[in-house]
């Protein structure tokens, strides 16, 4: 019996009177790639959000229930939220490096944790996220020149430079063109041998392609949960079943 | 209900220990920059209070309505009247030249002629270049260089009076009204002149009868700041006005104003009565240039134009 | 032709358009044309005093009435005293101030603490210059007369401790901090705007590794917004270079040498404040001495002016975002 990485207990959360998530149940296996699907505005983004406590920066945002990552409740009273968000790397929808070199963008989690052997951990990240052979030779040059695609690789380099255990990724693939949304699913593949990755996507094929176990949500609710073929072969509901045919989306 | 749940949460994490040493650090951060935001606004209050607290022992209708007799007696109407009269000219002079060039570099040279010649672009392309550099350049000229200007080309001609201040004040005008301008007819949608150009209407009729009509709001906002700003100039007016103890208006006659007057004040030296008189005259300066400039945020509020302190 | 049909010609909407846009061009043309007249004027009267006075304008001594002497040098070291102590004064504390504003100030107070910046922008100078005189000069002079303070004696090579009993309160010092005060609503002004334009998405990034708020606000926005920081330094510097009312009353407008803060001084602004109007009656050299002062500013304002445009595309270019 595995211990689940990520486990969520009854969870419900608001935007001010907006009941955005309803009672989610259910865990997360360590070094899987879950897909979290859903048509636009079911809540996926505040789900994963909730995960490493961004929508603390939400002013109206409240919650009840739990997350249990590890067995520890991210919204325990003990928590120190930094330390939270540094065992979990985010990956956002649109690529957002720093304005800064491509070296300082990887190193800033190390530097800011205070970890040693910087210039180790930039090439390792680099590395990891396939990018060593395109940048290695100009890391001083500004983060903002590179391609769309490339500078997503770096922001998920920048995420894995602070050694976390999870990987959330918000859409990673919406903005970018075929060829590089390829690059990035093939690394979610290498990677979940370390890691633990939470995929938020709309995009079906995609989920279907690189997500063992995939949840369905909809209007913040739960439907359906399971391996992503079962799901995929035989849905239960006929809202999943609706959106997975491209009906709604 | 969302922001008094937020509130409390906000509360309650204050006044819980930090959990770590970084949280820590956070909450003194915090609290250091809101001690320097303090300082930072701490003289605003003090000079505004001083300059009340002083001054008001003098002012009453009187003080106001009736002409200086001398340097210690009687009103200050000459110089309120002399800021008027200026500031008053200076505008009829400066509005029409800086709309106007707005208008020719947003209208003309940037949006109009897509089917011009290439030289003629290239043209109008420079000439936007131009007018925008060089007012950004002379927002940036002391003030007493305006006044040093003054003196030798207005005043050779005019002599020390209200023409010559009034046309010293309106180059210190140019910059604001010409960027806000520029900037308040950049933000007319363009649907909105395609509107009336289909209609067969020229770019001269399009300008002046619908978008300088939808950016009027914006225009005023300009102007208004321009005239905070140089309402209180004292600098170009040194030697530009003379003084007067009247208020006439001949264009050829000395004029006093209210910022001159304080700096005489200022120069008569520490008795009682000149430095209550000059607190007074700057309440009068002060409150006109307040409320100037809570009328100019307030109609750029109406308009989402930005109003940040410090001008252009 | 019918008559109708000049009249059509002659007033029609085309010929309006025409006449229109020629009179626009004009103004356009006159706007511009205002700083070159400006500068070419000064120049012209600057240039007698140039060729005849040459280097002696860059001498210590200004006494244009008895010996004759028409150095600058002291109103320079004057300007620099007071610009530089003013600026280390709000400088920081005005990069602080926008950092507060713009990452920690609560939703209620960010409005209010605007408007304040911006009517604190629009009290007048005078009106400055007539509080720093009635009650900073004092203040100063009561607070630091009592004083004993170490000063360096070249004579023994030491410190020793000098009495203050003779501190006017005037120099240098009230200068400076009214000075300071005049610049801070620009400076927080000018950074808060260009950390306003630090996209959310960048706070997320650094909050999403684990950064706190005061990293997250130092090293991301203060990083990011440090072109337009660097053009509120610079603009701000100009104006402190050319503020002229506020300063013209608290400095002393002493023609010796300023050696530290406690001493009077005269800025470049002040002399021509002073003196220009009695030079223009009769003294032509004098006269054009003075607007070799007024030449200085204007070139050190316009370079302030253009180095800010230029460090803020530089700083864009640097961080790949042009």
């Amino acid at each position: 019996m595995v211990e689940a990485k990520i486990q969520v207990n009854d969870l419900n959360a608001w935007y001010g009177d907006f009941h955005v998530l309803k009672s989610l149940n259910f865990e997360i296996l360590p070094n899987t790639v879950t897909a979290i699907m859903g048509p636009s505005g079911c809540g996926k983004t505040t789900f994963i959000r909730i995960l490493n406590r961004l929508c603390d920066m939400v002013p109206e945002f409240h919650h009840t229930g739990e997350i249990l990552i590890d067995g520890q409740d991210v919204f325990g009273a003990d928590i120190d939220v930094y330390e939270l968000r540094k065992g979990i790397g985010f990956v956002f929808q649109k690529p957002n490096p720093f304005p800064m070199s491509i070296y300082d963008n990887v190193a800033y989690g190390p530097k800011t944790h205070g970890m040693k052997d910087i210039n180790e951990i930039v090439q390792r990240s680099l590395e990891q996220s396939a990018l060593w052979d395109e940048v290695g030779h100009r890391l001083d040059e500004p983060a903002l020149k590179l391609s769309g695609g490339q500078q997503q690789r770096l922001c998920l380099a920048r995420a894995l430079a602070v050694n976390p255990g999870i990987i959330l990724m918000d859409e990673p693939v919406a903005f970018l063109d075929p060829i590089s949304a390829q690059k990035i699913e093939e690394l979610i593949m290498t990677l979940k041998r370390d890691y633990t990755i939470v995929l938020v996507t709309h995009n079906v094929q995609q989920a279907l392609r690189v997500s063992d176990s995939a949840a369905f949500l909809y209007l913040g609710e739960l439907i359906e949960y399971g391996r992503t073929s079962l799901i995929a072969e035989t849905p239960k509901d006929p809202r999943t079943e609706a959106f997975l045919t491209g009906r709604f989306g | 209900m969302g922001t008094s749940k937020s509130i409390t949460r906000e509360l309650r994490s204050w006044f819980r220990l930090p959990k770590s040493r970084r949280e820590f650090l956070d909450r003194l951060t915090f609290v250091f920059l809101a001690v320097i935001a303090v300082i930072i606004t701490l003289p605003f209050f003090a000079i505004v209070f001083e300059v009340v607290a002083n001054g008001w022992i003098l002012l009453n209708p009187a003080f106001i309505l009736t002409n200086m007799v001398g340097f210690a007696e009687g009103g200050i109407r000459n110089a309120i009247v002399g800021s008027i009269e200026l500031v008053a000219i200076a505008s009829m002079v400066a509005i029409p030249l800086c709309v106007g060039a707005a208008i020719y570099t947003t209208e003309y040279a940037q949006r109009g002629r897509r089917r011009a010649r290439r030289w003629v672009q290239e043209l109008n392309k420079w000439v936007i270049r131009i007018v925008e550099f060089t007012a950004d350049v002379l927002a940036g000229v002391p003030s007493i260089i305006f006044g040093a200007f003054g003196l030798i080309f207005f005043v050779a001609v005019f002599g020390r009076s209200l023409i010559a201040g009034a046309l010293t004040l309106a180059l210190m005008m140019i910059p604001t009204i010409l960027r806000t301008t520029q900037e308040s007819l950049r933000a007319v949608p363009l649907s909105l002149r395609e509107a009336s150009l289909a209609l067969g209407a020229t770019t001269w009729s399009t300008s002046w009868r619908v978008v300088l009509r939808a950016a009027l709001a914006g225009i005023i906002t300009g102007i208004l700041l321009a005239i905070g700003r140089v309402i209180g100039e004292t600098a170009p007016l040194l030697f530009t006005t003379g003084f007067n103890f009247d208020a006439p208006w001949g264009f050829l006659d000395a004029i006093a104003s209210l910022p001159f007057t304080i700096y005489l004040y200022a120069l008569q030296g520490h008795t009682e009565i000149i430095r209550l008189r000059a607190y007074s005259t700057a309440i009068v300066l002060i409150g006109i240039v307040f409320v100037v400039d809570v009328i100019a945020v307030w109609a750029s509020k109406k308009v989402g134009l930005v109003v940040r302190a410090g001008g252009v | 032709m019918s008559q109708r049909n000049w009249r059509k010609i002659l007033f029609g909407a085309s010929t309006r358009d025409l006449v229109g846009r020629t009179l626009l061009l004009v103004f356009a043309i006159i706007t511009s044309f205002v700083i070159v007249l400006i500068f070419s004027q000064v120049w012209a009267r600057a240039f007698p005093a140039i060729i005849i006075l040459g280097p002696e304008l860059l001498g210590p001594v200004w006494d244009p009435t008895v010996t004759e002497q028409y150095g600058i040098l002291v109103f320079i070291a004057g300007t620099l005293w007071v610009t530089g102590l003013s600026l280390l004064i709000a400088i920081p504390i005005g990069i602080a101030g926008s950092l507060f504003l713009a990452e920690y100030c609560p939703h209620r107070l960010k409005e209010p603490l605007r408007l304040i910046l911006i009517l604190m922008a629009g009290i007048p100078s005078i009106v400055y210059g007539l509080w720093a005189l009635y009650t900073l000069v004092p203040f100063l002079r009561d607070l630091i007369s009592p004083l004993y303070i170490p000063v360096w004696d070249s004579l023994t090579n030491s410190f020793v401790w000098i009495s203050m009993e003779w501190y006017s309160g005037y120099g240098v010092l009230p200068a400076a901090i009214v000075l300071a005060i005049m610049l801070l609503p620009t400076i927080v002004a000018v950074s808060y705007d260009s950390m306003v334009m630090v996209p959310d998405t960048l706070r997320e990034a650094s909050y999403a590794l684990g950064a706190s708020r005061t990293e997250t606000s130092i090293k991301v926005v203060l990083m990011t917004a440090l072109p337009g920081v660097g053009a509120a330094v610079l603009l701000s510097l100009g104006r402190a270079v050319g503020e002229t009312m506020a300063v013209l009353l608290v400095t002393g407008n002493n023609t010796t040498f300023p050696r530290w803060i406690f001493d009077q001084s005269y800025v470049l602004t002040s002399v021509i404040a002073n003196q220009l109007g009695l030079a223009v009656g009769g003294y032509p050299l004098m006269e054009s001495a003075l607007f070799v002062v007024a030449l200085v500013l204007l070139l050190l304002s316009m370079f302030f002016s253009i180095t800010a445009k230029m460090v803020v595309s530089w700083g864009m270019r640097k961080q790949g975002l042009r």
